[in-house]
C-alpha cells in the first residue's frame, strides 16, 4: 500500500474500502482453509503435499542413511528390513536417495512457477494494459512460443544454455511463461475498464501505479489455480529432463535420473526404476489435486456447474 | 473459407517459430562449431574450413535469410555428426514417431472417451468420483515410468510383447512393437481426454433440448449418445489435436525408454552431442507438425459445428 494524504484518502470515493483489505483478506483467507477442508480433492492433494513438504525439510533427520553413500557390496539388494525401498546398482539406500530427491523436485518446481510467473505476468499485464500494437506483437509471439510443446521448448532452451540444474529452472520456467502471460492478459483486459482504475486515474495516477498496484492484485485469483497446476507440469518436465540425462548433474538424487540409472537393470532389479516413479507421480498428484480443487472454490461458475 | 483464414494465420506463425528457434541457437557463446568441438583442442584451420563452409562466418542477418530461403525448399542444413542432410534424417525416422502419436491418440481416445461419457452420465456417483481421480493420477503419471511398469509386466514378467526395438521383419511385428510405448503414450492422454469429455458432457446433458428430448421418451441411450454426445463433440476434438502436440513431447521419452527410432530420439541425440543444425531442424519439424494440427483441429472444428460452418 502507497501511504496517501488526507485530502487524497477523503476526495477518493474508495477510501474505505482501501482501509479494510487486512481484514477482509484475513476472513477471506479463513474461508478458503474452511472450504478447503471440506473439499475431497483439494484435502486430499494439501496432505500429500504436506508429507513431500516435511520430507524434503527434514530430509537429514528423516533419511535413514546418507543419499550418496556407495556400498558396492550391497549393490541391488531388493527391498527389506534393511533398507526399506532396496538399494541401487551403487548400493546406496533407494529410500534415502528419495527423500533427498523431493528437495531438488520441489524446488525446481516452485523456481520455474516462479521464474514463469514473473516472466508471464509482466507480459500479460504490460500486453493487456496497452493494448494495440505492443498487445499484438507481444502476444504473437507469445502464441508462437505456445506451438512448442513445453519439454521440447526447454529441452532447445537446455541445448543452448547446456545442461545443469539452473539452467533447468531457467528452461522450464522461459517455457512456461506464455501461459501465464495469456491468463493475466485476458484478466487484465476486463479489469482495466473498471471503475478504481477510472478513479485512480483522475486522480494522477501514473500507468505504472495503476498496473502494480491496482490492477496486479485484482487479477491475481486465478494465478493462484494456475500456478499449482503449473508446478505439477513443472515437477514433470523437470522429470522428464532429468531423465534425459539434462538436469541435475549426478551423484543428484533427481527423482528422474533414478529411473534412468534402473533402466539398465530392469529385469534383475526392478525396484530401483518404479520407486522413484511413484514418487514423481504422487507429487504431481497433489500439486493436480489441490489446483482442481482450488479452481471450484475460486470459480463459482465451476462451483455450481459442477458440484 | 475458415480453411483458407486457418492457413493464411498459420504461416505467418510458422514463420515466426523458426524464427525464434534459428535465434536461440544463436545464442551459444562463442558459435556451434567451439561449442561442439569444446574449443582449445581442436584444430583452428579445420574449425575455420567448417565456419566457412557452412556460413557462420557470414553476418547474423544474412545467415538468417539464408537459412529462411533453404528451408523453403527442404534443405534444413547438414548434420554435424553424420555430414548427412539433416532433413534426410528427419523424414526417415519420422514415420515411427508418426505410427507412435496415432497409436497413443488411439489408445488415450478409446479408454478416455468412454470413461469421460460413463462419468457426465453417473455424475456423483462412486463410479464418477472414482474414474475421475484414475484420470487424474494418470495426467500425474510420467509417461517413461508409465512405460517401464507396462514393460515390467508385460514384457518382462509375462513376456506377452518384446521389450524393445521398433521391430524389423513385416507389418505385423511393427504393430506387435507398437503397444506397448502407444499404450504408455495413450494412457496419459486418456486421462486428459476422460476429465475434458466428462465437463464438455456435463454442460450438454443440462440444456433444455435434451431434457425435451427424455420428455419425448427417447431412450436414455439416444439420449446419450445422439443428442448429447454429438453435440459436446466439439471441445474434444480440440483436446485432442492440443494432446498430439503433447504427445510429441512425450513421444521424445517414449522412444528413448522403449529404444526405437524417432524424432525424439534424433532430438536428444543431438542435444546431448551439440549438433546444433540437427537441433533446430527437428525443434522447426515439431513447429511444423503442431501448427498442421491446429490448422486440421480448426477445420474439422468447422466441420463439426453447423453454427460456425454456415456463419
Amino acid at each position: 500500500m502507497v501511504e496517501k494524504g488526507p485530502v487524497e484518502v477523503a476526495l477518493s470515493p474508495f477510501a474505505r474500502i482501501k482501509t479494510r483489505p487486512t481484514r477482509s483478506a484475513w476472513d477471506k483467507a479463513r474461508q478458503v482453509l474452511r472450504q478447503v477442508a471440506r473439499n475431497k480433492s483439494a484435502l486430499l492433494g494439501t496432505t500429500i503435499l504436506l508429507i513431500i513438504l516435511t520430507a524434503a525439510l527434514f530430509a537429514p533427520q528423516l533419511a535413514p542413511r546418507d543419499p550418496n553413500k556407495q556400498n558396492l557390496s550391497q549393490r541391488l539388494q531388493p527391498p527389506s528390513l534393511r533398507s526399506l525401498l532396496g538399494t541401487d546398482q551403487y548400493g546406496r539406500d533407494i529410500l534415502s536417495r528419495l527423500i533427498f530427491g523431493s528437495r531438488i523436485s520441489l524446488m525446481i518446481g516452485v523456481v520455474a512457477v516462479f521464474i514463469g510467473m514473473i516472466l508471464g505476468l509482466l507480459t500479460g499485464l504490460v500486453s493487456g494494459f496497452y493494448g494495440g500494437l505492443v498487445d499484438s506483437l507481444l502476444m504473437r509471439f507469445v502464441d508462437m512460443l505456445m506451438v512448442l510443446p513445453t519439454l521440447i521448448l526447454a529441452l532447445s532452451i537446455l541445448a543452448v544454455l547446456g545442461p545443469d540444474m539452473s539452467n533447468v529452472m531457467i528452461a522450464v520456467g522461459i517455457s512456461i511463461s506464455p501461459r501465464f502471460a495469456r491468463m493475466l492478459r485476458s484478466s487484465v483486459l476486463a479489469a482495466k475498464e473498471s471503475e478504481y482504475v477510472e478513479a485512480t486515474r483522475a486522480m494522477g495516477g501514473g500507468d505504472l501505479r495503476i498496473m502494480f498496484l491496482h490492477i496486479l492484485p485484482n487479477c491475481l485469483s486465478p494465478t493462484i489455480v494456475v500456478t499449482s497446476l503449473m508446478i505439477a507440469n513443472c515437477i514433470l518436465v523437470e522429470a522428464n529432463l532429468s531423465f534425459l540425462g539434462l538436469g541435475a548433474p549426478p551423484p543428484a538424487p533427481a527423482w528422474g535420473s533414478m529411473i534412468s540409472e534402473g533402466l539398465r537393470y530392469l529385469r534383475s532389479a526392478p525396484w530401483v526404476s518404479t520407486f522413484s516413479g511413484f514418487a514423481i507421480m504422487l507429487a504431481v498428484l497433489g500439486f493436480n489435486l489441490l489446483g482442481d480443487g482450488l479452481r471450484d472454490l475460486l470459480d463459482p461458475r465451476l462451483r455450481t456447474e459442477d458440484g | 473459407m475458415n480453411a483458407i483464414r486457418s492457413v493464411s494465420l498459420a504461416i505467418p506463425t510458422l514463420i515466426g517459430v523458426v524464427t525464434i528457434v534459428f535465434f536461440i541457437m544463436r545464442v551459444i557463446p562463442g558459435d556451434p562449431i567451439l561449442a561442439m568441438y569444446g574449443g582449445e583442442a581442436a584444430n583452428q584451420v579445420v574449425i575455420q574450413k567448417l565456419r566457412e563452409s557452412m556460413g557462420l562466418n557470414r553476418p547474423l542477418a544474412i545467415q538468417y535469410f539464408d537459412y529462411l530461403r533453404k528451408a523453403v525448399s527442404g534443405d534444413l542444413g547438414i548434420s554435424l555428426r553424420t555430414n548427412q542432410p539433416v532433413a534426410a534424417e528427419i523424414l526417415e525416422v519420422f514415420p515411427h514417431t508418426l505410427a507412435l502419436g496415432l497409436g497413443g491418440i488411439f489408445i488415450a481416445v478409446i479408454v478416455g472417451v468412454p470413461l469421460g461419457v460413463l462419468a457426465s452420465v453417473y455424475r456423483g456417483s462412486k463410479f464418477d468420483y472414482l474414474s475421475m481421480l484414475v484420470a487424474l493420477v494418470g495426467v500425474s503419471m510420467p509417461i517413461f515410468w508409465t512405460g517401464i511398469l507396462l514393460m515390467i509386466v508385460f514384457a518382462v514378467t509375462l513376456q506377452w510383447l518384446p521389450l524393445m526395438g521398433a521391430g524389423e521383419a513385416g507389418a505385423a511385428d511393427f504393430v506387435i512393437h507398437l503397444i506397448l510405448p502407444a499404450l504408455a503414450l495413450g494412457l496419459a492422454g486418456a486421462g486428459w481426454i476422460a476429465r475434458i469429455t466428462r465437463s464438455s458432457m456435463l454442460d450438454v446433458l443440462y440444456q433444455d433440448y435434451i431434457r425435451t428430448a427424455r420428455a419425448k421418451g427417447v431412450s436414455e441411450w439416444s439420449v446419450t449418445f445422439r443428442h448429447a454426445f454429438k453435440n459436446a463433440l466439439p471441445p474434444i476434438v480440440t483436446i485432442i489435436g492440443v494432446l498430439l502436440a503433447r504427445l510429441l513431447g512425450g513421444a521424445i521419452v517414449t522412444e528413448i525408454i522403449f529404444a526405437r527410432p524417432g524424432l525424439g530420439k534424433l532430438l536428444v541425440d543431438a542435444i546431448l552431442q551439440r549438433d546444433y543444425p540437427q537441433v533446430q531442424a527437428t525443434v522447426t519439424f515439431f513447429a511444423v507438425i503442431v501448427i498442421l494440427v491446429n490448422v486440421l483441429v480448426d477445420i474439422s472444428y468447422t466441420l463439426l459445428n453447423p453454427r460456425v460452418r454456415d456463419g
